[in-house]
C-alpha cells in the first residue's frame, strides 16, 4: 500500500518534472527567438547620444555662441496614481517656484505623457531626479546661448526647435557644427530604471567643430552702436554696415539694424532676421563713381588734372537732364569725384565703350554672387549688354540703372584701394575639431586682378582728397587719414522712385596711405537729412575714431609708405610723402609743422601738436597711446624728456581751442 | 560499495558548492559591472555638464571683463567720468606778462 502510494507520488512528481522540462524546451528552444525578440523590444532600446554642437568664437577667441545643458521633464500619467498627484505638484512647486495649482492643472490633463517643465537648468532637474518618482522622465534638451544677444545676429544665425541651424553661419556650417550623434543600447526594467548598457554596441558621439570667425567682437560692437545711434539721430528706417580688411577679404564686422536676438528669434519678424547686407539690393548712387573713375583711369581715358566743363549744374543729355547738387562751371577730373559731379562723370564715361564699361563692372563683381559664406545671397541687377538703352551706361556711371548688395559694393571697393585685386569675402578664419586641432584655416581667395596697382594708388589719392576737400569732409578723422566716397540715391519703388526717400551712404577706408579697413555705412530713408555727406559720413567718422582709439598703435604697423630722413636720429623733420601726386596744389605732403626731436629713449614734447602729428610721433617710437578729447594736445601723461618705457600707455589730453596772447587786465 | 559511495556524494556536493560559488561570483560580478556602467554613464553626463558649465562661465567671464563693459559699468553704476572736459590753454607772451607786472607795480606801488 505504502509502496503503491509512493509510486503514485513519484509518478506525479515525474510527470510534473516532465511537464516542466517540456515547458522549458518550449520557452528555451521552440519559442526562444520569438520571446527573445519581445524581451529585447521591451527591455532594451537604442538611444541616441546627441553630439554637442560646436562653439563659435570671434577672431580674438571671444566666445560668442555656446550651449547650455538644459533638461526637459515629462510625466507619464499612467504611472502616477491620482492620489499622489498633489504630492508631486507640491514637490515641483517647491523646486521651480511656481504655484501648486499650476502643476495640478497640468496633471489633470488627459493623455499619456505630458511635458511638465521645458528647458530647466540641469541642477533643478537633478533635484527632481533625486526624488525618484517613477512617473518622471527627464531628457536632455540643450539650449544654444548667444552670449551677446543681438550682437552679430545676422552673421551667427540661430537654431530652431529641432536644434537645426537657420540663417547665418549656423546654417552654412550646419554639418560641421552639428557633429555626429552617437548611439547606445540601453536595457531598462519595467519601471524604466537603467539596468545596463551594451558597451560593445555603444557608438560615442563626435562633437561638432568649433568655428573661429573673422569678425572682431569689439569692432562689431562699435559698428552696431554707431549705426544704432546714427539711425536714431537721423530717423532712418534701417541701417547696414560692413567693415572689411581690403588686403584679404576678411569681414571684421557686419551689421543690419533692425536686428534680432537669436536667443528669442521667434519674437522677431522675417525682415528683422534677414541679413539685408547680402539679401537686399539698392542703387549705389555716387559711391559707384569710384568704380567708374577706376575703369576710366585704368583705360587711360582721362587724367586727374584734366579740366571738364560741368555746365553749371544742368546738362541735357539725349533729351534727359542730368543735374549736380553743387553747380560748378569747370572741374578737374579729381574735383568731379570730390564734388560728386554727375555731369562730369556722365561726360567722362562716354570715352569708354559699352562693352569695356560692362566688362569692368562685371570684373568688380557686380551682377554676380560674392560667394560669401552666408545663405540667401542675391546677385543684384546688372543688365546684359543687349538690354542696355542709350542712357544705361551714363546713368550707371553715377550709380543708377543697376542694383548692388552692400557686400558686393564693399568687396569691389576693397579691390579699388588694395592694389587692384578682388578678394572673396570671408567670414570663417578657422575650424577646429573637438580636440582643438585645426581642421580648416582660411586662405585669402583672389578672384581676379581688376585694375592695375598704379590705378589703385591714383584712386586712393582721389578718394583721400574727396574726404579732405570734397563731399566727404565730415568723414575726416583727426586720428587717422581717411579716404572715401559719399553716396545719395533715390529708392526704387513700384517701377519708379519713392518720393522724398533716399539711401544715404558712405564707403571709406583707413589709414588712407596703407588701408587696413574698408567700412560701408548705409542708412535707408533718413528723415532729417538725405545726403551721404550729412548722414552716413559722420557715422563713418565716429566708427573710425572709436576703432582707432580702441586699438592704439595698431593701424600704423606697416610703415613702408612712410619715408623719413633718418640721417640724423637725434633731431629730424618727419614727413609722409605720397607716391603719386598728380595735383600738387591740393595734394601737398603732410609735414609736421615744427621740428621734433625723436630720441630713442626720451619722451618727445607733444604739447601744441595736432592729434595726427602726435600719433604719428608716438607710432614712430612704438609707444601705445590713449587720446582724450579732440583738437590740440594740451598735456601728456609721460612728461617730455622722461625715459621711455615700452608697453606704458601715454595719455594725451586734447582740447579744441588754444588762446594765444590773450590780454588779461 | 557503501564505502566508495560516501566520498562520491561528498565530491558531488563539493563540486555543486564550487559551481554554485562560481555562478554566484559570476552573477555578483555581472551586477557589479552593470552598477559600474551605470555609474560611468552618470559620471560622464556629470562631466559633460561640468564642461559645459565651465564653457558658460568662461563666456560670462569674457563678457564681464571686456573693456567696454567695465567702462560702461564705471560710468553708469559708479558714476565715474572720463576727463574729457576741454582744457582751455591761455598762453601769454613772457614780454607781455612782464609788461603787465610792470604796469601793476606802477599802479599799486
Amino acid at each position: 500500500m505504502i509502496n503503491s502510494r509512493s509510486l503514485i507520488v513519484v509518478i506525479l512528481f515525474f510527470l510534473l518534472f516532465i511537464g516542466l522540462i517540456l515547458k522549458l524546451v518550449d520557452i528555451q528552444i521552440i519559442k526562444s527567438e520569438e520571446l527573445k525578440y519581445y524581451a529585447k523590444r521591451q527591455q532594451t532600446k537604442l538611444e541616441t547620444v546627441p553630439a554637442e554642437r560646436g562653439l563659435i568664437y570671434d577672431r580674438n577667441g571671444v566666445l560668442l555662441v555656446h550651449n547650455r545643458n538644459d533638461m526637459t521633464i515629462y510625466i507619464d500619467l499612467r504611472m502616477l496614481p491620482v492620489k499622489k498627484r498633489e504630492d508631486v505638484a507640491n514637490k515641483f512647486s517647491k523646486i521651480f517656484g511656481k504655484s501648486k495649482k499650476y502643476y495640478l492643472s497640468l496633471l489633470k490633463q488627459s493623455g499619456k505623457t505630458i511635458c511638465i517643465e521645458k528647458k530647466v537648468p540641469e541642477e533643478k532637474a537633478r533635484l527632481i531626479s533625486e526624488l525618484k518618482l517613477n512617473s518622471v522622465v527627464i531628457t536632455e534638451d540643450p539650449t544654444r546661448i548667444y552670449q551677446y544677444g543681438s550682437l552679430a545676429s545676422h552673421v551667427l544665425g540661430y537654431v530652431n526647435n529641432e536644434y537645426n541651424g537657420v540663417n547665418g553661419i549656423a546654417k552654412t556650417f550646419e554639418d560641421e557644427l552639428d557633429g555626429e550623434n552617437g548611439a547606445r543600447l540601453v536595457e531598462r526594467n519595467a519601471l524604466g530604471d537603467l539596468i545596463t548598457i551594451a558597451e560593445e554596441e555603444t557608438i560615442q558621439p563626435v562633437p561638432g567643430n568649433n568655428i573661429v570667425l573673422t569678425i572682431d567682437k569689439s569692432f562689431q560692437s562699435i559698428l552696431e552702436e554707431e549705426l544704432r545711434e546714427g539711425l536714431k539721430k537721423y530717423k532712418g528706417i534701417t541701417a547696414t554696415g560692413i567693415i572689411m580688411n581690403p588686403n584679404n577679404g576678411e569681414i571684421l564686422a557686419l551689421a543690419n539694424l533692425d536686428d534680432y536676438d537669436p536667443n528669442l528669434y521667434w519674437k522677431f519678424s522675417d525682415f528683422q532676421r534677414r541679413n539685408r547686407a547680402v539679401t537686399d539690393t539698392y542703387e549705389p548712387g555716387s559711391t559707384f563713381k569710384a568704380i567708374t573713375i577706376a575703369a576710366l583711369l585704368n583705360e587711360k581715358a582721362c587724367y586727374e588734372s584734366e579740366v571738364l566743363n560741368v555746365e553749371n549744374g544742368t546738362y541735357k543729355f539725349r533729351n534727359t537732364f542730368i543735374r549736380d547738387t553743387y553747380p560748378n562751371d569747370r572741374l578737374t577730373v579729381k574735383e568731379v569725384i570730390e564734388e560728386s559731379s554727375n555731369i562730369g562723370i556722365a561726360k567722362l564715361i562716354q570715352r569708354l565703350s559699352d562693352e569695356d564699361f560692362y566688362k569692368y563692372v562685371r570684373d568688380f563683381g557686380f551682377g554676380n554672387y560674392t560667394s560669401i559664406m552666408l545663405p540667401g545671397e542675391v546677385k543684384g541687377t546688372l543688365k546684359n549688354l543687349g538690354e542696355w538703352s542709350k542712357l544705361t551706361k551714363t546713368f550707371m556711371s553715377f550709380g543708377y540703372e543697376l542694383s548692388v548688395t552692400p557686400i558686393q559694393l564693399t568687396t569691389a571697393f576693397c579691390s579699388l584701394i588694395n592694389g587692384g585685386t578682388l578678394y572673396k569675402p570671408q567670414l570663417v578664419k578657422q575650424q577646429m575639431n573637438w580636440l582643438g586641432k585645426v581642421v580648416y584655416e582660411i586662405e585669402p581667395v583672389e578672384i581676379r586682378e581688376v585694375i592695375s596697382r598704379e590705378t589703385s594708388e591714383r584712386i586712393k589719392n582721389i578718394l583721400k582728397s574727396a574726404v579732405e576737400n570734397g563731399t566727404g569732409k565730415s568723414a575726416d578723422s583727426e586720428l587717422i587719414s581717411v579716404g572715401g566716397k559719399t553716396g545719395t540715391s533715390k529708392i526704387a519703388k513700384d517701377g519708379g522712385y519713392a518720393t522724398g526717400k533716399y539711401n544715404s551712404s558712405f564707403i571709406g577706408f583707413f589709414p588712407a596711405d596703407n588701408p587696413q579697413m574698408v567700412c560701408l555705412v548705409l542708412i535707408d530713408s533718413p528723415e532729417l537729412e538725405k545726403y551721404g555727406s550729412k548722414v552716413a559720413a559722420p557715422i563713418f567718422k565716429n566708427i573710425t575714431d572709436r576703432i582707432v582709439q580702441s586699438n592704439p598703435g595698431y593701424y600704423f604697423k606697416n610703415k613702408n609708405d612712410i619715408h623719413q630722413n633718418s640721417e640724423d636720429k637725434q633731431s629730424e623733420e618727419v614727413k609722409i610723402i605720397y607716391s603719386e601726386n598728380v595735383d600738387q596744389k591740393s595734394e601737398e605732403p603732410f609735414v609736421l609743422t615744427s621740428n621734433i626731436e625723436i630720441n630713442d629713449n626720451r619722451m618727445p614734447d607733444l604739447r601744441g601738436k595736432t592729434i595726427k602729428e602726435a600719433l604719428f610721433i608716438l607710432n614712430e617710437i612704438g609707444m601705445k597711446y590713449n587720446v582724450r578729447g579732440t583738437g590740440i594736445v594740451n598735456s601728456q601723461s609721460i612728461k617730455p624728456g622722461e625715459q621711455i618705457v615700452h608697453n606704458k600707455v601715454c595719455v594725451l589730453n586734447c582740447s579744441q581751442s588754444e588762446i594765444n596772447g590773450a590780454n588779461v587786465y | 560499495m557503501k564505502k566508495s559511495a560516501k566520498p562520491l556524494i561528498v565530491t558531488l556536493l563539493l563540486m555543486l558548492l564550487i559551481i554554485t560559488t562560481l555562478v554566484l561570483f559570476v552573477i555578483g560580478t555581472r551586477f557589479k559591472y552593470e552598477e559600474l556602467i551605470r555609474e560611468k554613464i552618470s559620471i560622464e553626463a556629470q562631466l559633460r555638464a561640468e564642461q559645459t558649465k565651465r564653457t558658460n562661465l568662461f563666456a560670462e567671464y569674457q563678457m564681464v571683463s571686456a573693456e567696454n563693459i567695465i567702462v560702461q559699468s564705471a560710468k553708469q553704476d559708479l558714476g565715474m567720468v572720463q576727463d574729457y572736459e576741454t582744457i582751455n590753454k591761455i598762453s601769454i607772451e613772457k614780454s607781455e606778462l612782464d609788461q603787465l607786472n610792470q604796469m601793476l607795480s606802477e599802479k599799486y606801488d
